[in-house]
């Protein structure tokens, strides 16, 4: 993407301005997947023919002043759970070796009605359900910085893929963190909007009260823009924001007692900056955060049993190993244990919703350790050897429970030239002012890391 | 059912399916439920607490250990 504009709404303006064709755009982004796509594996299909043919069809429709918007005759990926009719959705795994989807989802309808161009679809950690991308039936997504390391996941193709120049934004879903996860691993915009405002019709399911599908892009501008087509609404009227009036809420003392030192200290400076910049950090507290992992497990486990139930008995051996015995695992929950934790997900929201009170939106770092190396079970924090999914998922899956709105942005590098990200969280339902905030930080929390 | 009948009829199960290596994660799982049924928001029916009433599970005291250190 050299000679190219370097985000969604930088290319939408330079078609419009006729500078570039969407037929370059998209045969630029072929070329880095061509290039790249046998040491990063960010693909499980690549639709080249069907790309170029939507981009020369793009190309024509903006010549003859039919242009639909800034996403018109854009390259963007699928993460390859989401419905493209005649097209597999693998979500991954063998077991759905055999599926073409008979119609699109209702997100894919959107994009190609804002004159998107599909490049492909994505790799993924099995049916979503891990955040490295490792177990996959299609090999490991590897990340762009450096291929020994995951991207991140589950949806780590879709990040791999906008990183590494081969689409310009990407569509993914988040059930504990899948989203924020690897857009955050890669240095990049994930966004998680309101539990339920985004259609999941036409994606494989993982938690049906706990999947949310959303952008990972460059930058805020990007997400919002790609926002809007999903939702199928006109785009919301920005409202302008200014940092220097802005209070946030640092969320403590959980989320900041497991950070791998790199992370801590980036974010840490991050902090420092948009304090300079004039917004005001007061401290909030989560008073069951504590009881975040019972919840989360208990709700996601059992859900996720019950979709795969059948399969799991009719033929095991497709799963791959860990996957399949996670998904065992929800199969022994009780329903009373069940109910338990969605009591619990009545009372952490509700302490959500009251650290959001007298401030604009709650800030903690996105994922608690740089993109881990591919292979390894287990990190070493704070003196203990904590697993990786564990660690992962740490900061990013009590929005899942709640349907908070959430965002990561590029906040600084660790020492090891590795991205780390900065979450911003919302109010339910006000997914629009959350982004307008965000687009007043992100020139703030760099420095420079957005890629 | 008691988290420890619960554990253990879950692994004879897993036994029986030919799936021994999910035992430590079954117990890993026994850990978090116990930890969700001790947790404060928890009522039984006389209206007292559900985490006043023993939960019978011998790995419980490491678990109200563990959350006490992530209670904020």
């Amino acid at each position: 993407m050299n000679d190219q504009p370097q985000t969604i709404a930088a290319l939408g303006r330079a078609l419009a301005a006729r500078e570039t064709t969407a037929q370059q755009a998209t045969e630029q982004c072929l070329q880095a997947i061509a290039t790249r796509s046998a040491s990063l594996n960010a693909f499980t299909r690549v639709l080249a023919d069907a790309a170029l043919e939507a981009a020369r069809r793009a190309d024509a429709e903006i010549a003859a002043g039919r242009r639909r918007g800034l996403l018109h005759g854009v390259p963007i990926s699928l993460k390859d759970v989401i419905d493209m009719r005649g097209v597999a959705t693998t979500a991954a795994s063998r077991v759905r070796e055999d599926h073409v989807a008979a119609a699109d989802a209702t997100s894919v309808g959107r994009l190609r009605e804002a004159g998107a161009v599909i490049v492909g679809k994505t790799n993924l950690h099995e049916f979503a359900f891990g955040t490295t991308s490792e177990e996959s039936a299609f090999g490991p997504a590897r990340h762009p910085l450096d291929p020994t390391r995951s991207p991140g996941g589950s949806s780590g193709g879709s990040a791999a893929s906008v990183l590494a120049g081969m689409a310009y934004g990407s569509i993914g879903t988040d059930t504990g963190g899948s989203i924020r996860i690897p857009a955050a691993a890669c240095g990049l915009v994930g966004f998680k909007p309101t539990l339920g405002v985004l259609p999941t019709d036409g994606v494989v399911p993982l938690s049906t009260t706990m999947d949310h599908l959303g952008p990972i892009c460059r930058s805020v501008e990007d997400a919002q823009l790609l926002f809007d087509v999903l939702r199928g609404a006109p785009p919301a009227a920005p409202i302008p924001r200014d940092a220097r009036r802005m209070r946030l809420a640092l969320l403590g003392p959980y989320f900041m007692a497991l950070l791998d030192a790199g992370v801590a200290d980036a974010f840490e400076g991050a902090c420092g900056r948009l304090r300079s910049a004039g917004v005001e950090l007061v401290e909030a507290s989560i008073p069951h955060a504590g009881d975040i992992v019972p919840i989360y497990l208990h709700i996601g486990l059992s859900e996720a049993a019950a979709y795969h139930a059948a399969t799991l008995d009719r033929c095991p051996d497709a799963y791959t190993p860990n996957v399949r015995l996670r998904l065992e695992m929800g199969r022994y929950i009780l329903a009373e244990d069940y109910v338990r934790a969605l009591r619990g997900r009545d009372v952490l929201t509700a302490e959500v919703d009251a650290a959001l009170t007298g401030v604009d939106a709650l800030l903690l770092p996105s994922l608690a350790i740089p993109a881990p190396k591919i292979g390894v079970e287990t990190v070493r924090i704070g003196g203990a050897d904590e697993p990786v999914r564990n660690v992962m998922l740490r900061l990013t899956q009590l929005f899942n429970i709640t349907g908070h709105p959430s965002l990561t942005i590029p906040c600084g590098l660790t020492a090891e030239k590795l991205p780390v990200g900065a979450q911003i969280v919302g109010r339910r339902g006000d997914d629009a002012e959350l982004l307008s905030l965000a687009s007043a930080l992100e020139p703030h929390l760099g420095p420079g890391a957005s890629r | 059912m008691t988290i420890t009948l619960w554990l253990e009829q879950a692994m004879q199960d897993a036994d029986r399916r030919g799936l021994p290596a999910l035992r430590p994660l079954l117990e890993a799982l026994a850990r978090a439920t116990s930890a969700l049924r001790i947790a404060d928001w928890n009522a039984d029916a006389t209206g007292q607490r559900e985490s006043d009433v023993a939960s019978g599970f011998p790995g419980l005291s490491a678990v109200e250990g563990s959350r006490t250190s992530e209670r904020e």
